[in-house]
């Protein structure tokens, strides 16, 4: 066997060994409660006690607000209200940066999750909702879609789209000027 | 089978069955193929999809009657135009939604596009124009590289020809 | 849907996979990779992911296809042993 096929079938089955093992390492996709569809921790623990109580009220506490903004969330990514999912567990609601209609009232309430709160003995975990939360939760309310593959595309990702509409264009114009149907000269 | 008449029918168009067949087919795909573009909100398909299945209809134009007459049919200029159309109109309803608010909208924030009163449907028919965008750009892509890929067979045959009729 | 079926399409694929590869005739290569990119679809339709499915079908049966064999016209038919 040539020198080159045996180095190509050892570099294939290296390759082919590390595909297989990160493959393994990867959470399900599919699964609905891996971090990526669902949320992901983020590094603040407040001691519970004395915010519990302003959590059931659903006042948003200004430590909370503080450590986001110390992680670097931006200001219009602060929570504004607060809600109680079960005993222990809240879900932190923002009003998102898009633009809405401003006549529309119903609209004005327009609010997204973004943060979930989850009470650990005496330490608050604090969790950010993956973005796909909101195209599947409200995804169908805000774009009047059946089909959720094609308002993620075309609406929540639409610059994603934009740019796959320039690659194949960019495809097309390449392969135009490599076979273009230039007709005979007459040298 | 010889490839070469398989592929490009030997520019004067393959026989009397496969014409008639195609003649009747392919006006029905393309309407399939503008149903399943349009129909990319409610049910699996959109522009991409859309775009493909109309351009396998001209590429089965060129199977049947050969490049000479599918080149007719779609001329080439057309095709290189429609390239770009695609692209302008997705971008251009994207910028539609920044203009026609003001300023208000971000770029490609569909529901400031004023079609109906309500914002969400305004989303609903900006992405269907999105749409229609892509499938054109799809369309006059796949189209235009099999066109090329088997027109340039053509002329070196045509100048085959003549050079031994000489 | 029934696992037997399920495997017994994964198996077809690979065997198609290797028949593709292996076969000498480049236009029955190209056939046998249309058969394969069908297939997919139909794998990808079991997953219940039918956009990806119809995009699969359009274009890897229907475009690829085309493209392939007005490549092959250009060029020789046997792969040269």
């Amino acid at each position: 066997m040539k020198l080159i096929s045996a180095m190509a079938l050892v570099s294939v089955i290296f390759l082919g060994a590390l595909f297989i093992y990160v493959a393994e390492d990867i959470p399900a996709f599919g699964d609905p409660y891996s971090p990526p569809n669902r949320y992901v921790k983020l590094d603040i623990s407040m001691d519970a006690d004395e915010l519990v109580d302003d959590l059931n009220q659903g006042i948003v506490p200004e430590a909370l607000v503080s450590e986001l903004e110390a992680i670097g969330f931006r200001k219009d990514e602060l929570p504004s209200s607060v809600e109680t999912v079960t005993e222990g567990e809240w879900d932190a609601y923002v009003i998102p940066p898009e633009k809405y209609y401003q006549d529309l009232p119903e609209l004005e309430q327009k609010r997204s999750k973004y943060y979930f709160i989850k009470r650990e003995g005496d330490t608050l975990d604090v969790y950010r909702y993956a973005p796909i939360i909101r195209y599947i939760e409200e995804g169908h309310h805000e774009t009047e879609v059946p089909n959720m593959v094609t308002y993620i595309l075309a609406d929540y990702r639409g610059y994603d789209t934009l740019g796959e509409v320039t690659v194949i264009f960019t495809a097309g114009v390449g392969v135009l000027l490599l076979l273009r149907r230039r007709e005979k000269r007459p040298e | 089978m010889n490839t070469e008449n398989s592929a490009t029918g030997e520019g004067k168009g393959g026989d009397v069955i496969v014409e008639t067949v195609s003649r009747l087919m392919v006006p029905f795909i393309q309407l399939f193929a503008l149903y399943v573009i349009i129909h990319g909100a409610g049910g699996p398909g959109g522009g991409f999809q859309g775009g493909v299945i109309f351009a396998a209809s001209f590429i089965l134009l060129v199977i049947a009657f050969g490049i000479v007459d599918a080149g007719d049919r779609f001329p080439e200029a057309v095709n290189t135009n429609l390239f770009s159309v695609g692209v302008y109109i997705f971008a251009g309803v994207g910028l539609l939604c920044v203009i026609l608010s003001f300023g208000a909208a971000q770029y490609l924030n569909y529901g400031f596009i004023p079609l109906t009163t309500h914002f969400e449907e305004n989303r609903a028919l900006g992405m269907d124009l999105v749409e229609i965008g892509i499938g054109i750009t799809v369309m006059a892509v796949i189209t235009s590289i099999f066109f090329n890929l088997v027109w340039k067979r053509e002329s070196e045959e045509e100048v085959g020809e003549k050079e031994e009729q000489e | 849907m029934i696992w037997q079926l399920d495997l017994i399409v994964l198996f077809l694929i690979v065997a198609i996979a290797i028949a593709a590869i292996t076969v000498r005739d480049l236009l029955s290569a190209i056939m046998l990779l249309c058969a394969y990119s069908f297939l997919m679809a139909v794998v990808w339709v079991q997953m219940h992911s039918v956009d990806v499915a119809f995009t699969e079908a359009a274009v890897g049966a229907g475009a690829t296809t085309a493209f392939l064999i007005a490549a092959l016209s250009r060029t020789a038919r046997w792969e040269k042993k």
